[in-house]
């Protein structure tokens, strides 16, 4: 009798304890406010007005030390450096090896032909061939940090190959 | 004249030289299967094969709504139910049935009177077939929100197909019409008499630009009840929808690193799907219970297949080159996937746990993009050609492709669930919007704005309410 009054009460805490591991939500990462709350209600109109384009340059290309560290660049649909682009990643490993506690990010960018997941996968390849480069140059990979933007941060808007090409590169940016 | 099967490369299982079989067998067809280049080779602007889809469809259903009764409606309000923009609610009923793309819809006064044989529909022109259907509905007050009882009638025998009420005013407004009720009946007419799934009730999610930093949008499909979902300051992008749950998943470089995310639409909790190197879009599995996404994280952009959640992930590509853009097959067992092992981007389909590996496309420079259709094998891509990039559809049995715009600058398709209609970004003049095409007849609809700045969109299953940034409507 009394073994089954202890099996009773073993089986009641097991479901209990089922119970609430089953009902426990996993906990929000973060909570995302909707957009500003003084908006109006309702119909917000077709999109037709245009957003602010008058930004001439995104993500201002500010060559930060410029003189020390270059953007390289690439061709279309392809992350291999070309001789100017090794030449410059030779000057900028000359740098980061001669300053060991410089920390560095490498932005992959695209230009905005293709499609979009594609020029993310493209931007990725781009950092990791200049990191792979410097690496191989002797950089210390901890001072090498790298980052993909796909198309979404070109540093020239419009169309042709004179902004494309300057879209397709690798950015430096001291940290 | 070419026909469709005469398109795409042989058919066949596994075939692991791919590329030089693809060459030999292209020599030898010789023009057939250089045909994307041929149809502008013939020398007109307007080649032979498009023409054709674009001639105006003959198959669309002929409707007829009548004027709907309003006297309670008006009794209380002292004047007639209007939508906020002056228009009847049955004249907006009848657009919204025309936009389908699957109905000419022509409007009758209660009580008939006009001449069976003269009657045009809503867009002027004469509807020269018997009418098969008849919508006919009654505004009543529930409290002091305005309804529309509406019944769907068989034009021949008079026999009720569908009778529902559907709420029309605004929730907490209820002197302002809304027309997700009549997107919901819409849908409803299209269920019962086509037996396809709708998409008038539905969402589309998008990015739209502002200066350096992108965010989420949310728009109805007819364009209208436009609104901000995220107001993060920062990029994100690749919005996909769960296929049943009110959550939607997108790349996001707020945390400063890009991260893929999913966010819950009723409380706007977010979660990680996958973190560490860079993500590309996720692609839910229409049961809802796995997702696939391309991620760098092993260090180069590889498939995986996980959990709805984005547990227990698990690599389903080995190949040195960029496997990106998953799109599931609507049974869940193929992924379709744009790869550049073979030196530019082609299409590949693959098992969900990797197996029987498949190159779909062989031709052209360029085909990225893929969405799979919801309802059936077809699967709609971007295609570049002639250095412009197109939208084109093509059998997961690899025949029947077929090229659906010209003019170029098209990205990242999503189809309708009616599986009809897909929703892209073009770029013209330097601007993105948002178009709706009709994968059946070719023809073209504007959804946003040509300097809106708007693209890549996502299109959301049907939903019992408008999803709202503030969770949905509600009621």
């Amino acid at each position: 009798m009394r073994t089954r009054r202890i099996g009773f009460w073993i089986v009641m805490l097991a479901a209990l304890a089922v119970l609430a591991s089953c009902s426990r939500k996993p906990e929000p990462e973060e909570i995302v406010p909707p957009p500003g709350s003084d908006r109006p209600a309702g119909d917000s109109g077709e999109l037709s007005g245009a957003p602010r384009t008058d930004v001439a340059v995104e993500a201002e290309p500010v060559e930060v030390g410029a003189e020390r560290l270059e953007d390289v660049f690439f061709a279309f649909d392809k992350y291999t450096l070309d001789a100017t682009a090794r030449s410059a990643l030779m000057r900028n490993a000359e740098f980061l090896i001669a300053h060991p506690d410089a920390r560095i990010l490498v932005e992959g960018h695209a230009d905005e032909r293709g499609t979009r997941e594609y020029n993310l996968a493209l931007g990725d390849r781009r950092a990791r061939a200049v990191r792979d480069f410097l690496a191989r140059y002797g950089v210390e990979a901890e001072q090498i940090q790298i980052i993909s933007y796909g198309e979404e941060r070109p540093f020239a808007l419009g169309q042709g190959e004179e902004v494309w090409s300057r879209n397709r590169r690798a950015h430096f940016v001291i940290e | 004249m070419l026909t469709s099967r005469d398109l795409g490369p042989p058919s066949g299982g596994r075939r692991p030289h791919a590329p030089l079989l693809g060459a030999l067998l292209g020599a030898l067809l010789g023009a057939q299967f250089a045909l994307p280049h041929a149809v502008r080779a013939q020398g007109s602007e307007q080649p032979e094969v498009f023409l054709e889809i674009h001639k105006r469809d003959a198959f669309r259903v002929p409707l007829v709504i009548e004027d709907f009764a309003d006297a309670e409606v008006s009794a209380a309000w002292g004047e007639r139910a209007l939508m906020p923009d002056g228009q009847r609610v049955e004249d907006v009923l009848g657009q919204d049935l025309m936009l389908t793309d699957a109905f000419v819809v022509a409007r009758e006064r209660a009580g008939g009177g006009a001449d069976p044989g003269l009657r045009t529909d809503m867009e002027g022109d004469l509807v020269d077939r018997a009418i098969q259907a008849r919508i006919v509905g009654r505004l009543t007050l529930r409290g002091a929100d305005v309804w529309l009882a509406a019944e769907l009638r068989d034009e021949g025998s008079g026999t009720r197909i569908l009778a529902e009420e559907y709420r029309l005013s605004a929730p907490e407004e209820p002197r302002r019409l809304d027309r997700w009720g009549l997107h919901r009946l819409t849908d409803a007419v299209l269920r019962h008499l086509i037996g396809t799934p709708g998409c008038a009730a539905t969402r589309i999610a998008c990015v739209r630009a502002s200066g350096a930093h992108k965010e989420l949008f949310l728009i109805d499909w007819d364009g209208r009840q436009a609104e901000p979902l995220t107001e993060l300051g920062s990029i994100i992008v690749c919005p996909a929808w769960h296929p049943a749950r009110p959550e939607l998943a997108f790349v996001s470089y707020h945390r400063g690193m890009p991260a893929l995310l999913r966010m819950n639409l009723e409380d706007r909790s977010v979660y990680t799907l996958s973190d560490g190197g860079t993500p590309g879009a996720v692609a839910y599995a229409r049961d809802g219970a796995r997702i696939a996404f391309s991620s760098t994280r092993e260090g180069n952009a590889e498939l995986y297949v996980a959990r709805h959640d984005g547990s227990h992930a698990r690599r389903v590509t080995y190949h040195d080159g960029i496997d990106t853009a998953p799109s599931w097959s609507p049974r869940g067992d193929r992924i379709v996937f744009t790869s550049d092992r073979c030196g530019n981007p082609q299409l590949f389909l693959i098992d969900a746990d990797g197996s029987d590996l498949q190159q779909l496309t062989f031709w052209g420079r360029w085909n990225d993009s893929p969405d799979w259709s919801p309802l059936s094998d077809r699967i709609v891509h971007v295609c570049r050609i002639d250095g412009e990039f197109e939208l084109a559809l093509i059998d997961a049995s690899g025949f029947g492709w077929r090229r659906l715009t010209v003019g170029g600058g098209c990205e990242d398709p999503s189809w309708a669930p009616d599986g009809r209609h897909i929703v892209f970004a073009r770029m013209q003049n330097g601007a993105r919007s948002l178009w709706i095409v009709d994968s059946e007849t070719g023809r073209l609809r504007r959804l946003t704005a040509a300097r809106s700045q708007t693209y890549n969109p996502a299109w959301s299953s049907p939903l019992p309410e408008r999803i709202r940034a503030s969770g949905s409507d509600g009621g």
